[in-house]
């Protein structure tokens, strides 16, 4: 049998949840919006599995992954009505389901990447030259209105340092280097947008 | 009907020792007695009737507890009293022979009473016809009397009411009888017709009919009568069924070879597990039954019922159950002020039938029951709704400034319930001319009067667009539908197709009307529709149009709008709240889809297969199913039209 409980609150508890998950959901979004553009945020009412006909592959069909994340209040914080652990509990949520976002989302880029050969492997190369390698396989994307725009360099905690402080990365000469791949790949942007709004028809009329 | 118990006690009491003596009261009780008993009406069997003619309590609770033995399951009580009733501090009371007045609560028969022995027996179904007026003229009506306190004293019974007096209005008698049990008669012996499509009349429906009958005989009788005699005399009709159809009394208009014959009309048995499910469940029902008729939208409807049909485990059973249940619902959304509530209602038990398709037959023999209720009360309501526009030229436009949002959802609906009405009558082999008449004269007037509304604001009118526009073009009406599809696709270009989401909250609609009037919309507003499906439907419209040289110019303005195409694995999941099994085609104009062509050439290479594999299609059942789930679940659209009406 279940226990009793003296004079709960079934709705009202469901309702300042309800808050509780909103907020949570703002501030993920928030978070997410420094990696993925909104614009690029879709939702769906329905389905597990989705078949991108806009993508290099259209016939591919992938399967959503469903990630989980728990929250747990301790009971004394409630009872010496700590409210601290409010604000802390929203930003341990927050934070730990951004990284589980951010864990499958490289991740599956980088399989991705794996797939089509885009990896590159800096064994024996200076981090100069690793970069330019990077550079290269790159594609360079354009704005709404169609202005190139440069790619985001995500990188962990030592690629960032190097990046900042290797000399390698900023001798003149690789300087030099990635200004001219600058140039051209966003020439190739242009183009390449250019080329895409080309094929819509146009009323002669 | 052989193996189940199917009780009847009619009273009928004259006599009193000391109330003032009634002249038809005792030939009321015969002349329902004789009826019930008839094997033509109500086929209650001679050893389980009993008709006691001014008896005592005593005399009633002894033929009660010989009808009816606790340990027997009873299908079917019906129990019929007419004489002196009365309230006495809140509480009911049938007046018997011994009743003495002033002292009711220890001579007279109360209501909760009668309540505690039925939660003894438990029968299934419980009919109670009370023809009585209210001596004591202390409360206001006889519905307050049955508070869920007293029903809860019948526990998980099924009970269905009908009184002919309420409080302080008294049963008009004649020698001959009552009015009001005289009219009930009629309405039993088919003199009046209720319905044509069941084998059993539910006492509610009879009630109903009964009730309108009572409330003009004694308003006649009343003009003939001194001034000041008698008041209207108001019929109170009440009740649900938990367990199936009622088997109250056969239905004289049924013509069993022009339907479909479901196998078996015995109830769900209150003491099987199915029973059991339901009975767990019974509150929620009763609260169905108490909350008004605005309150039951389609959304609630299914959420509350699909549970408990789940639990069921079994088509018969659920088919029963929901069979049963349907009854007092539509009986109770007649009242509701949206004219389309009894047709959303019809689709909500449609729409939770599919499921359990593709079985015994049973599933999809009542969802045709369903199916032809709805088709008679659409075609109905839509001359309603073209003669009301007729009168009165801005009658779709009806709640203020909400209709800033509400107006071109309303507008799209009913045209796609026109078109919705088409292809469900194709689906069932029904004549659909008089609807396709329809659908042209609405969409004339709407034309005329409301174009400035014909636009599209929210992705949930998907369905209602795309069911309408294939309905036209299928009944060569391809000049009107052109002319929809040109409104519809120009402001949607003009609002950059951004619209709202389907499941918009209401509270939010207000936000998002004025934030598309400032213009300040934009694809990454959690408001907006993204990816949008209504957009999907336009492009395919556009080929089946053959707009494609028309709309194709325009795209490079809705550049990197995104569309979605969901279909389910099966469509017998299309009621679900949720889809999980399906794929969603994602497109995007400019990337893949710069043309008409573009879309469809992948619609026919990708969608239209996954189409061919889900065989439920095959089965004209889910498809009405299927038709009317996007109706209610805006969420969802009917994509499988477009395989229909290839196929022609």
């Amino acid at each position: 049998m279940r226990r009793k409980k003296p004079l709960t609150n079934p709705k009202e508890h469901s309702a300042f949840m309800r808050s509780f998950a909103k907020e949570v959901h703002e501030r993920l979004k928030a978070e997410q919006s420094q990696f993925i553009s909104a614009a690029n945020v879709q939702s769906f009412n329905h389905g597990i599995q989705w078949q991108s006909h806009n993508s290099s592959n259209p016939d591919d069909v992938s399967t959503m992954q469903s990630l989980r994340n728990e929250v747990a209040i301790d009971v004394s914080d409630l009872v010496s009505y700590r409210i601290s652990a409010l604000e802390a509990t929203i930003r341990g949520l927050t934070s730990s389901m951004i990284e589980s976002f951010l864990r499958e989302m490289y991740a599956t880029a980088g399989k991705a990447c794996e797939a089509s050969g885009q990896s590159v492997d800096g064994k024996g190369k200076s981090f100069g030259e690793t970069f330019i390698e990077i550079l290269e396989k790159l594609e360079f994307g354009v704005d709404r209105e169609g202005k190139p725009v440069m790619p985001d360099i995500h990188v962990g905690p030592d690629s960032f340092e190097k990046i900042k402080n290797d000399p390698s990365i900023h001798s003149p000469e690789i300087k030099l280097r990635i200004d001219e791949i600058t140039e051209r790949k966003q020439r190739e942007a242009v183009e390449r947008e250019r080329a895409r709004r080309g094929k819509y028809k146009v009323d002669n009329d | 009907m052989t193996d189940i118990k199917r009780v009847l006690l009619c009273i009928g009491c004259d006599a009193y020792e000391s109330l003032g003596e009634l002249s038809g009261a005792q030939e009321d009780a015969k002349n329902v007695y004789h009826l019930l008993r008839s094997s033509d009406f109500g086929n209650y069997p001679e050893a389980t009737s009993r008709l006691l003619l001014s008896p005592t309590c005593a005399d009633v609770d002894h033929a009660l507890s010989e009808l009816i033995p606790v340990n027997e399951e009873t299908d079917t009580l019906t129990i019929f009293f007419a004489g002196h009733g009365g309230v006495a501090k809140g509480s009911y009371y049938l007046c018997l022979k011994d009743t003495v007045a002033g002292k009711f609560a220890t001579s007279a028969y109360s209501l909760s009473r009668l309540f505690e022995i039925i939660n003894e027996v438990s029968p299934s179904q419980c009919n109670i016809i009370i023809d009585a007026c209210e001596s004591g003229g202390l409360v206001s009506n006889l519905a307050t009397l049955l508070k869920p306190e007293l029903i809860g004293m019948a526990n998980t019974s099924g009970i269905s009411i009908f009184a002919t007096s309420a409080a302080k209005e008294y049963s008009l008698d004649t020698p001959e009888g009552g009015v009001g049990t005289t009219q009930l008669l009629r309405v039993l012996n088919g003199e009046v017709v209720v319905q044509d499509s069941r084998p059993y009349l539910d006492l509610v429906e009879a009630g109903r009919a009964a009730a309108d009958l009572i409330i003009g005989e004694a308003r006649k009788l009343t003009n003939s009568m001194p001034p000041g005699t008698f008041t209207a005399q108001t019929p109170v009709v009440w009740g649900l069924n938990l367990f199936g159809q009622s088997r109250f009394s056969k239905n004289p208009a049924y013509d069993a070879e022009q339907r479909v014959s479901l196998h078996s009309m015995v109830s769900i048995p209150s003491r099987s597990q199915a029973g059991a499910a339901i009975s767990e469940a019974s509150g929620k029902l009763w609260t169905l039954l108490y909350d008004s008729a605005e309150d039951l939208t389609p959304l609630r409807i299914f959420n509350e019922l699909n549970p408990i049909a789940k639990k069921l485990n079994s088509e018969q059973d659920v088919v029963r159950f929901l069979s049963g249940v349907a009854v007092p619902l539509a009986e109770k959304m007649a009242d509701s002020v949206d004219s389309f509530a009894p047709i959303e209602l019809n689709a909500t038990f449609i729409s939770l039938l599919i499921e359990w398709c593709g079985q015994s037959g049973l599933a999809e023999a009542q969802i045709e029951i369903f199916t032809s209720t709805l088709i008679e009360q659409l075609t109905a309501q839509l001359v309603d709704v073209c003669a009301e526009i007729d009168d009165f030229n801005n009658a779709l436009a009806f709640e203020g400034l909400a209709d800033f949002y509400y107006l071109p959802i309303r507008i799209s609906k009913l045209l796609g319930w026109c078109g919705a009405g088409i292809f469900i009558c194709k689906q069932s082999g029904q004549n659909s001319d008089k609807l396709a008449n329809l659908m042209c004269e609405l969409a004339q007037k709407i034309l005329d009067i409301y174009e400035a509304c014909v636009f599209i604001i929210s992705d949930s009118q998907a369905s209602y667009i795309l069911t309408f526009l294939l309905a036209a073009l299928k009944g060569g009406h391809k000049e009107i539908g052109e002319q929809f599809f040109g409104l519809y696709m120009s402001q949607l270009i003009r609002d950059k197709a951004n619209v709202a989401r389907a499941s918009l909250e209401p509270e939010v609609a207000y936000d998002f009307v004025k934030a598309r009037a400032e213009g300040s919309l934009s694809c990454t507003s959690s408001m907006v529709s993204n990816p949008s499906e209504v957009l999907s439907v336009l492009l395919l419209m556009a080929r089946y149009y053959e707009l494609d040289d028309v709309v194709d110019p325009y795209l490079a303005e809705i550049d990197h709008t995104s569309m979605v195409v969901f279909l389910p694995n099966t469509h017998m999941d299309f009621a679900q709240r949720v889809i999980h099994n399906g794929r969603n085609h994602n497109f995007q104009v400019g990337h893949g889809v710069w043309t008409v062509e573009d879309f469809s050439s992948r619609w026919e290479s990708a969608c239209e297969p996954q189409l061919a594999t889900d065989a439920t299609l095959n089965i004209p059942a889910v498809v009405v199913g299927g038709i009317c789930a996007s109706f209610l679940f805006p969420d969802r659209t009917p994509w499988f039209l477009l395989q229909a009406f290839k196929e022609g």
